[in-house]
């Protein structure tokens, strides 16, 4: 949808997005310097604890390290006050359009009475000010203004080609019904119509408010999708009716005993011998001990992401075999190793 | 924000970046006060064209790089001896 932001929501969402991007620089600098220090990747310890504990004294006493930090900590808690306050200065002129949008092929069930799980409650993911659903358009500040405007440039703007790239992986061709799980405002959603666009496509999220930018941009675009609101946990659907069910960046958003719940509901609603595609980050194994510490230190310990540590560190195809999958496996995709996706297909029997 | 990301040494260097920010801060503040008022005056633009005004690609670039230059000058002050 088109649109214009005001001259200090446009000029604000700019410097935040530069502010990161330019900061960034220091990383490639303190690492080198950590690594001339004496931080030898082979000889440090695996465990993330004892990681910690041996990495993170040696960075935080170099001074560009102590300003990135200062850097990506101000923008975390920044931005989604920063965008609010952009959407709030357009409301009167965006308002009806996007009320407009959620009118069209596409629907949204909402839950009559959520049983919403206690990791995803009142929680600010990655320390962003109002979560998922603390203001009324939150779908549109966090999906356009936040992730489209100040997160995708961070990812060389590669943000939507990453996500795209798990329903690419799939291995089925053609496959009738197709369910997205933890959808948000469905920027995964997009991809997964893409890949295929013959497919019916449900897909479900615990925010209504993320669900609803979904369905706007579905309409916009003339796709019909099943929206619903949801727990993949707890899934509203019948047995064996979908061909897919995929996910993309959920997991690392809750605990391990959740991740299984969910496995279970993807196994019990998949039709017989058909497969869960389940994208998320880089499993812990894959890095060095010094990038695996990255990893952790930037998002475990200072990121707001409470969960991430314990889904890394678990093997996910172990947790789909417990679950009852026929086959799993989980690897990284193309050089990088990212993302992480599980592959589990459901027995035929 | 964490309290113990800047320490007791940062504190010359964050000093430094204070006052770059509050020089370029007031630089900005000068200009488009004289440049309001001047087209106030003139009749030129009606009172909400700054709000509404949609920066065209030149101009968006040249933006652009005068903010890069901005946050290099404070990260600068801040990560580095002067």
């Amino acid at each position: 949808m088109e649109y214009s932001l005001h001259q200090r929501g446009r000029a604000s969402i700019d410097f935040l997005s530069d502010l990161r991007s330019l900061s960034d620089r220091f990383e490639a600098r303190t690492d080198q310097r950590a690594i001339a220090a004496g931080l030898d990747p082979a000889k440090l310890p695996a465990d993330p604890e004892k990681l910690q504990a041996q990495v993170a004294p040696v960075l935080e006493a170099d001074p560009e390290f102590r300003v990135l930090r200062m850097c990506r900590d101000w923008t975390l808690e920044q931005h989604g006050q920063v965008a609010m306050e952009a959407f709030d200065e357009i409301r009167t002129d965006i308002e009806g359009p996007l009320k407009a949008l959620q009118a069209g092929p596409t629907t949204v069930a909402y839950a009559d009475d959520l049983d919403a799980p206690d990791y995803w409650e009142g929680y600010e993911f990655h320390k962003s000010a109002g979560g998922w659903d603390g203001h009324d358009y939150m779908g549109f500040v966090h999906g356009e203004l936040i992730h489209r405007r100040m997160v995708n440039p961070s990812f060389a703007g590669m943000i939507y080609a990453v996500r795209k790239s798990v329903a690419e992986a799939a291995p089925v061709s053609n496959p009738e019904k197709i369910l997205d799980v933890g959808c948000c405002s469905g920027q995964y959603t997009q991809g997964v119509a893409e890949v295929f666009p013959n497919s019916e496509l449900w897909a479900c999220d615990l925010s209504a408010r993320q669900l609803e930018q979904a369905q706007r941009y579905a309409n916009e675009h003339d796709l019909k999708w099943n929206l619903f609101q949801a727990a993949g946990e707890a899934l509203p659907l019948d047995d064996e009716q979908f061909d897919l069910v995929t996910s993309y960046a959920m997991f690392h958003e809750m605990p391990i005993s959740a991740s299984h719940g969910n496995l279970q509901e993807y196994l019990r609603v998949l039709k017989p011998g058909a497969y869960a595609v389940v994208g998320d980050v880089k499993a812990y194994h894959a890095y060095n001990n010094y990038d695996r510490w990255k990893a952790d230190y930037w998002n475990q310990v200072h990121g707001g992401d409470p969960f991430w540590r314990e889904y890394a560190s678990t093997n996910l195809a172990e947790i789909a075999l417990d679950a009852g999958f026929a086959e799993a496996e989980w690897y990284g995709l193309g050089e990088r190793q990212y993302p992480f996706v599980l592959i589990a297909r459901k027995g035929k029997g | 924000m964490s309290k113990d990301n800047l320490r007791a040494e940062d504190l010359d260097r964050l000093g430094q970046a204070i006052i770059t920010l509050a020089k370029e801060l007031w630089v900005v503040k000068d200009r488009v006060r004289i440049l309001e008022a001047t087209l106030a005056d003139a009749g030129v633009i009606p009172p909400d064209a700054v709000d509404q005004f949609q920066p065209n690609a030149e101009l968006g670039e040249s933006l652009s790089a005068d903010r890069a230059l901005l946050i290099e000058q404070v990260l600068g002050a801040l990560s580095t001896d002067q």
